[in-house]
């Protein structure tokens, strides 16, 4: 079955982002988790961020993975970057969830 | 007195099934449709997904030889969504509320019940569970 996510990979001299493309749940989340397992190793010192602006869906695993990651930068004194768009379904689930409280997240308008 | 709904829509998926975005689209077409808000359509589909992504895990301990059964139901006031499966049914200490963030599983009920107005579990040959989300 064709996957309805993409998933590309940006860098600047600040920060590494995972960039998801349409749904992030269940079903899509083994190739979000490999490519996020990339970015860390990529990081260096740089912010770990997971851009969410072009994501359609995000569900109860796909919040599983960015807990585990805010987890794993936790024990480097960093916190994961998570961006969200203005009016899509992530900026809602992410606020009932409370997760602004341990991560940071920006709501912009859409990439 | 009682009405019946005005729409109703079935849905049958073998509890293996990977296509669960089938599940989002035909509940969005259907809220959409009867004119919930884009905001209460969202809500609906997150915690009806969970409720999906519920039963294929937990609920379908045969995987493809059991059927997770959706069934979407428009009244004048409200939708109601009831997800059945053929598992063991629901423990009686559901988690509602969502749990501390050094927790990183545990979502997925506790989001339904902040998504929908109503929730309920049924364990009755397999566990169901029915979300009800009234009109703004």
């Amino acid at each position: 079955m064709e996957l309805k996510m993409a998933i590309t990979m940006s860098q600047t001299p600040e920060e590494v982002s995972v960039n998801v493309t349409g749904d992030l749940d269940l079903t899509t989340i083994n190739a979000f988790q490999t490519n996020v397992e990339q970015a860390f190793e990529l990081r260096g010192g740089r912010k770990l961020v997971v851009d969410l602006r072009k994501t359609d869906y995000i569900d109860s695993a796909g919040l599983e993975q960015l807990l585990i990651a805010n987890r794993k930068l936790f024990a480097d004194s960093d916190k994961l970057l998570v961006r969200v768009a203005h009016g899509r379904q992530p900026q809602t689930v992410l606020a009932v969830t409370g997760f602004s409280a341990v991560m940071d997240v920006e709501s912009l308008d859409e990439a | 007195m009682v009405t019946g709904p005005v729409l109703q829509a079935k849905l049958d998926l073998p509890g293996s099934s990977k296509n669960l975005q089938s599940v989002r689209e035909v509940i969005e077409s259907t809220a959409s449709e009867v004119g919930f808000s884009v905001d209460d359509v969202r809500k609906i589909v997150t915690a009806a997904f969970e409720a999906v992504a519920n039963a294929v895990t937990h609920g379908s301990p045969l995987e493809s030889k059991n059927t997770i059964s959706i069934t979407i139901s428009v009244y004048a006031d409200k939708l109601v969504v009831e997800v059945a499966d053929q598992g063991e049914g629901f423990p009686l200490n559901i988690l509602k509320k969502m749990p501390d963030t050094s927790s990183p599983r545990g979502r997925g009920i506790p989001l339904m019940y902040s998504l929908v107005d109503e929730v309920k579990f049924e364990n009755n040959s397999g566990g169901r569970v029915i979300l009800t989300k009234y009109r703004g």
